[in-house]
């Protein structure tokens, strides 16, 4: 066998470890499952609902329909089918929460790893911006970051970017901080391993399936943020979002007319997707941090 | 701890907190002016104004000075007092802010001294009973809570208690028609505290039950409690007087650093409300946008995040002798 | 002391909407509450018994940051203006006719550039002092000699040569031009003995209580975005109010402004646009409360970017060219279905648009007959087939001989629900055409920034129109365009320019027979219709609600299909009458409810909590 091959085989017992691991927690695979079944509906939507019926010019029904045999969650305040909005919905709200994390995670990880690699002054700097993000309170941040980009879905995701990453950093740094201190990478640094053969080979490695928790949990908060920025004006109302859903919900008098089966659903769905990631996330939590497990 | 410690430490953070307060006043000069562009035109959005009055508006402000020179004035203006004056309501936005504090601390606070009250206590005996019926209700119960958004619980409570059943005032804080008089006013307002008090402590509670279950969990497994059950002391009181104390104390402080998330809560639940504090104050900013008045409460809210962050911080060495400075 | 029946009535009030819960329990809890209410009710002796004394509440939501009648800018500030002074001349409630204000009679000379105007005799300030001809001359004078002051009337009072007052019930106007302005003399006249001392008149808040005026209320209070408190009166020259207070009360959601009417909170709602339709239909039916419908006096309209230019012919900003083609303006037009629109997105509670102005003013109304335009997608395919704009591979149509793609960009305004929703429709459709539209929202400030850039193909607009359709014909006049790249006047909805047009626009303005001058407006629309720099949408109506159960008489404006708030004038509120019985002492049976419910789940909590305690010691 060659040393590739060793590895993948090693790499393979490992995953099939984790595996085992996650299916004995109840909760963590009940999350695997909503989120499951929610990502296909999404992927599915063109084959569950009609994209056409989104533009409101050939919406199929009337104003505030209630749910009924035709409309099983009613209809919005075009006539538009509650449901297949909430089902299209379900692809900008996990495109953007799942693309905010990426980007977060990505300038958390690179942070991370920097200041636990560069301990000295380079790190300490690094670190006091990342103590200082994680303070400032996020929405704060993120409201006036998006105002004055302009209101768009790129700017929902560079705000929660911008303004989620300081935790992972945090975690990466630590994390990167226990690596480096055993003996391996000692003989490796002794061999004349650069910075860059360090970090890639060694630290990046050790420190994967913690970001992948913490990237996991930090989705929920993504959708979270993703929904309340779209409630407060700031996303692009074209979109159909969870969040857009409800603004345009909120904005159309949807409450006091005491349209119910407009302002449920997608909320319900935030509730489920969100909860979902958390269950996921605390799940994975508790495989890559054994101590964890107990309290849990 | 030794001799000179504690002056060093309170000095070394109150350092922090102040490179902290300063990059707060850059960021939101970089954000607000390098990025937000002319505040000219939108000041004279209402009045016609001719390009000659624009560039003596603009020199006015001092916007035609170098970017450096613009900080430095800006800098002063904030140690001052002043935050500029709002586009929509022509007045000082350090007034305005004064003028919303009050709402917003009687909000958050009731808010968080139920939250809080609530909190602590499932989450003690959700710890201390781990795996129970009471646990897994209430963790489930927080889970769904923390995973809502907190503008829509707060859109169900308005539509659920304010309009189906129309037990609670849904916008503001006090009704035009109250009679004059302490004894109405206040029953008046704590009427219309209700529904906003418990959207937002619904929102916030979930995380301290979480916290303190967590944090007690830990304290059971600690080898001292077994000595306090071997001298035969009940479980109620081996949990009240040994668990919930050194539990509650990490628990205190990880609240105080998620006070982040209640500015966010205030800022959605009095939206939500139109209750009439800060939170709503920066939401009618950020629909406008009314520049001056953004960054305000962004400079406000940072910083009251910052201070009580670092209050809590020094709190927690005085009161917890275990903990040395780092 | 109210009786038992009243008080029953307070404490039920609230209640009555509690009725969705059937349980044992909750019914319990609403019988503890009622009688803690009725408890309450009885100590506290329903102190609020008397009925004119009740101030009539009115939710309001624009925001206006000083009460000073000459800055008005607002629709809030002309109101205010209007309570509080008298003009020369009103507009009537029955149907926007000029009618008699401080003004009783107005002639004028042979040529028409001599105006002369009786003031009303015995008509005093609210301070006692006597209403002079010489308040009306000092009002006039200062709009015409302060400079800012006079910025925001340059249209009346550049027209003015002299203004005298040779008697204390005689005014003279001469004027440069005969003027149709001159029968619609609507400027509030204002005290020359408090405003004479006022160092800088167009910055004065007028917020010296008690103000004073002539009108039939008096602001006695004000805090911006929160109230404005008015008092009555009493010596008010038509008659005291039948009511002695009026509070404007801000509510920053319309939902907020319905749900405070429903609670009682709030007796007639005033906010800008009025209720949306979902609002309305909710209140259909509610306990106490009368919804209005009323036709309205404000249109929603798309305009384009008929290339954007200024008047010394400079080109301005980056419009699509296609749409300086009127063929393919009118193709859009023919795209819309208006009725859909008015169907979807005001439930029908809109007329659909024509050309500017609505059909509430009758005489300045044209109605295309069967010269309309009527929705009809493949009649504007074959307009661009003909014209030559040819579908590409993608099916976007093309501008002909190999030009730029038919690809526009559609701006509305962020802070407006409805124009995201109508952006929608009007994609859905243009879409059918092989023209591609890439909608935005901008809020107001940046919306009017690029309009002026001329950086824009389609943008939405809207308009309060007035009695007098000056102001917004004069939108579309040559005069409108900035004088040149760099100026930055804003007048201009279109950049819209058209000698025609602009002929006929003066001739209405010094136009003072009305028969004729209805002619010359009507004709100017139909070129607007034809030309299509702008589609009106349509003009929604006004709704309304208002607590039935406390008040009536309200006038409305016009007297049929009328509304009360928002009207060019102050009919509505002057008019209304409280109703012989009083329920607002409704917050007291909420409170005492609150307390009742607080008290009851305590004690059960207390009780439960007891129990789980003793169970715990006992494991």
């Amino acid at each position: 066998m060659t040393a590739t091959a060793i590895r993948w085989a090693h790499r393979r017992t490992r995953a099939a470890d984790a595996w085992r691991q996650y299916r004995a927690q109840r909760a963590g695979m009940a999350g695997l499952i909503v989120l499951a079944a929610v990502t296909i509906l999404a992927i599915a939507a063109p084959l569950v609902a009609d994209a056409d019926s989104l533009d409101p010019t050939q919406a199929p029904g009337h104003r505030f329909e209630p749910p009924g045999a035709r409309f099983w969650l009613g209809t919005d305040d075009v006539g538009r089918s509650v449901l297949t909005l909430t089902i299209y919905g379900a692809r900008m709200s996990l495109l953007v929460g799942v693309t905010a994390t990426v980007l977060s995670v990505l300038i958390g990880a690179v942070v991370g790893l920097v200041a636990g690699h560069f301990a000295r002054a380079t790190g300490w700097v690094l670190m006091r911006l990342t103590d200082w993000f994680l303070v400032l309170p996020q929405l704060v941040l993120a409201i006036a970051l998006a105002v004055m980009l302009g209101p768009s879905a790129a700017t929902i995701i560079i705000a929660i970017a911008l303004t989620s990453w300081a935790s992972t950093a945090r975690l990466v740094r630590s994390a990167t901080l226990a690596v480096e201190s055993r003996g391996y990478l000692e003989r490796a640094r002794a061999l004349g391993g650069g910075h860059w053969h360090l970090i890639t080979r060694h630290v990046t490695g050790a420190v994967a399936p913690l970001i992948f928790a913490s990237a996991t949990l930090q989705v929920a908060s993504a959708i979270l943020a993703e929904a309340t920025l779209s409630f407060l004006g700031l996303g692009d109302p074209a979109v159909v979002s969870w969040g857009t859903i409800l603004s345009h919900a909120n904005d159309s008098g949807a409450v006091s007319y005491g349209a119910w089966w407009y302002v449920i659903p997608p909320g319900v769905l935030i509730v489920a997707v969100v909860a979902a990631f958390t269950l996921c996330g605390r799940a994975v939590e508790a495989i890559v941090n054994p101590r964890l497990r107990e309290a849990r | 701890m030794g001799v000179g410690g504690w002056p060093r430490f309170v000095a070394v953070r109150l350092g922090g907190a102040a490179v902290s307060l300063g990059l707060v006043l850059i960021s939101a000069f970089f954000i607000f002016r390098v990025l937000g562009g002319d505040p000219v035109s939108a000041m004279t959005r209402d009045v016609p104004a001719t390009p000659e009055q624009k560039r003596q508006l603009r020199h006015q402000l001092g916007l035609d000075d170098s970017l450096a020179q613009q900080f430095a004035t800006y800098v002063k203006g904030v140690f001052s007092g002043q935050l500029g004056q709002s586009y929509q309501y022509r007045r000082p936005v350090a007034d305005l802010i004064v003028d919303r504090l009050g709402a917003t601390v009687l909000l958050t606070g009731t808010a968080l001294v139920l939250s809080a009250g609530l909190g602590l206590w499932i989450g003690t005996r959700a710890g201390w009973r781990s795996g129970s019926r009471f646990d897994k209700t209430h963790v489930g119960v927080s889970l769904a809570l923390w995973s809502a958004p907190t503008f829509w619980l707060g859109l169900i409570m308005l539509v659920v208690f304010g309009r189906l059943l129309g037990w609670f005032p849904i916008n503001g804080m006090r009704s035009p028609r109250t009679a004059d008089g302490w004894w109405p006013q206040t029953l008046d307002i704590a009427h219309h505290l209700v529904l906003p008090a418990v959207t937002m402590a619904a929102v916030i509670y979930a995380q301290y039950v979480l916290i303190m279950r967590a944090s007690i969990l830990e304290q059971r497994g600690e080898e001292y409690l077994v000595t306090a059950r071997a001298k035969g002391l009940t479980d109620a009181a081996v949990l009240r007087r040994h668990a919930v104390p050194n539990a509650l104390l990490p628990t205190v402080t990880l609240v105080f650093m998620q006070l982040g998330a209640v500015v966010s809560g205030a800022i959605l639940t009095e939206t939500v409300f139109s209750w009439p504090g800060l939170g709503q104050l920066a939401y009618e900013a950020l629909k406008v946008p009314d520049i001056p008045l953004l960054q305000g409460t962004f400079v406000f809210f940072s910083a009251a995040v910052i201070i009580a962050n670092t209050c809590a911080d020094i709190a927690y060495r005085i009161l917890d002798p275990r903990v040395r400075t780092s | 002391m109210c009786d038992y029946v009243v008080t029953t009535e307070c404490g039920v009030l609230h209640f009555e909407k509690a009725g969705v819960m059937n349980s044992s329990w909750a019914s319990g809890i609403r019988q503890g509450a009622a009688a803690a209410a009725v408890i309450i009710l009885a100590a506290s002796g329903c102190t609020s018994g008397g009925d004119t004394q009740a101030p009539l509440v009115v939710a309001v939501d624009q925001t206006i940051s000083d009460l000073n009648p000459l800055t008005s800018f607002f629709s809030l500030n002309y109101q205010v203006a209007d309570l509080m002074y008298t003009p020369l001349i009103r507009y009537s409630a029955d149907d926007f006719a000029p009618t008699k204000g401080l003004a009783t009679k107005w002639t004028h000379s042979g040529d028409r550039r001599t105006w002369t105007y009786t003031i009303r005799s015995g008509v005093t300030w609210s301070d006692g002092k006597k209403v002079t001809a010489d308040d009306a001359r000092f009002t006039l004078r200062l709009l015409m000699d302060d400079k800012k002051l006079h910025a925001s009337h340059a249209d009346l009072v550049d027209n003015f040569t002299s203004v005298a007052a040779p008697d204390a019930s005689t005014l003279v106007v001469k004027i440069k031009r005969p003027s149709s302005q001159m029968t619609h003399m609507d400027v509030p006249i204002v005290p020359r003995h408090v405003w004479s001392k006022i160092h800088n008149p167009a910055s004065f808040n007028n917020t010296d209580f008690p103000v004073v005026g002539s009108g039939p209320f008096l602001a006695s209070d004000f805090k911006v975005e929160e109230y404005i408190k008015f008092k009555a009166n009493d010596s008010y020259w038509e008659g005291a109010p039948k009511y002695k207070s009026l509070a404007m009360q801000y509510y920053k959601t319309p939902d907020a402004a319905v749900q405070a009417l429903r609670s009682g909170d709030v007796d007639l709602t005033a906010t800008s646009s009025g209720l949306n339709p979902a609002q309305y239909d909710s209140l259909k039916g509610a306990t106490g409360v009368t919804t209005n419908r009323a036709t309205g006096r404000s249109l929603t309209s798309i305009t384009f970017n008929v290339g954007a230019r200024a008047q010394d012919g400079t080109h301005i900003g980056d419009g699509h060219p296609a749409l300086r083609d009127a063929t393919v303006r009118r193709a859009l037009a023919q795209a819309i279905d208006k009725k859909q629109l008015i169907d979807k997105v005001k439930d029908g509670m809109a007329t659909p648009g024509v050309a500017y102005i609505p059909p509430i003013f009758a005489d300045y109304f044209w109605d295309p007959g069967d010269k309309t335009v009527d929705f009809d997608i493949d009649a504007a395919n074959k307009l661009l087939d003909d014209a030559g704009y040819r579908r590409g591979s993608d099916g976007i149509r093309a501008m002909p001989h190999g030009g730029k793609k038919l690809e526009f960009r559609l701006l509305y305004h962020s802070d407006t629900p409805s124009e995201s929703t109508i952006a929608d429709f009007l994609k859905g459709w243009w879409k059918r055409l092989g023209i591609a539209v890439d909608t935005a929202g901008a809020d107001g400030t940046k919306l009017n920034d690029t309009l002026y850039a001329g950086k824009f193909d389609v943008i939405f607009s809207g308009w309060g129109v007035d009695a007098d359709p000056t102001g917004i014909l004069a939108l579309y006049t040559c005069d409108a365009l900035p004088e040149s790249a760099k100026s930055s006047e804003r007048d201009t909805d279109t950049f819209y320019c058209d000698a025609t047009y602009d002929k006929l626009f003066a001739k209405q303005k010094a136009e003072t027979d009305a028969t004729k001058r209805a002619d010359e407006v009507k004709k100017m629309q139909q070129i607007l219709y034809r030309q299509a720099p702008e589609v009106t949408l349509y003009y929604s109506d006004r709704l309304e609600a208002y607590r039935s159960d406390r008040w009536d008489g309200f006038d409305t404006q016009p007297a049929h299909h009328g509304m009360i708030t928002a009207q060019q004038g102050v009919w509505g509120y002057y008019s209304a009458r409280p109703v012989a019985h009083e329920t607002g002492t409704g917050w007291w049976a909420a409170s005492a409810a609150l307390v009742a419910v607080v008290v009851v789940v305590g004690a059960v909590w207390w009780r439960m909590r007891r129990r789980a305690a003793t169970a715990d010691e006992r494991e």
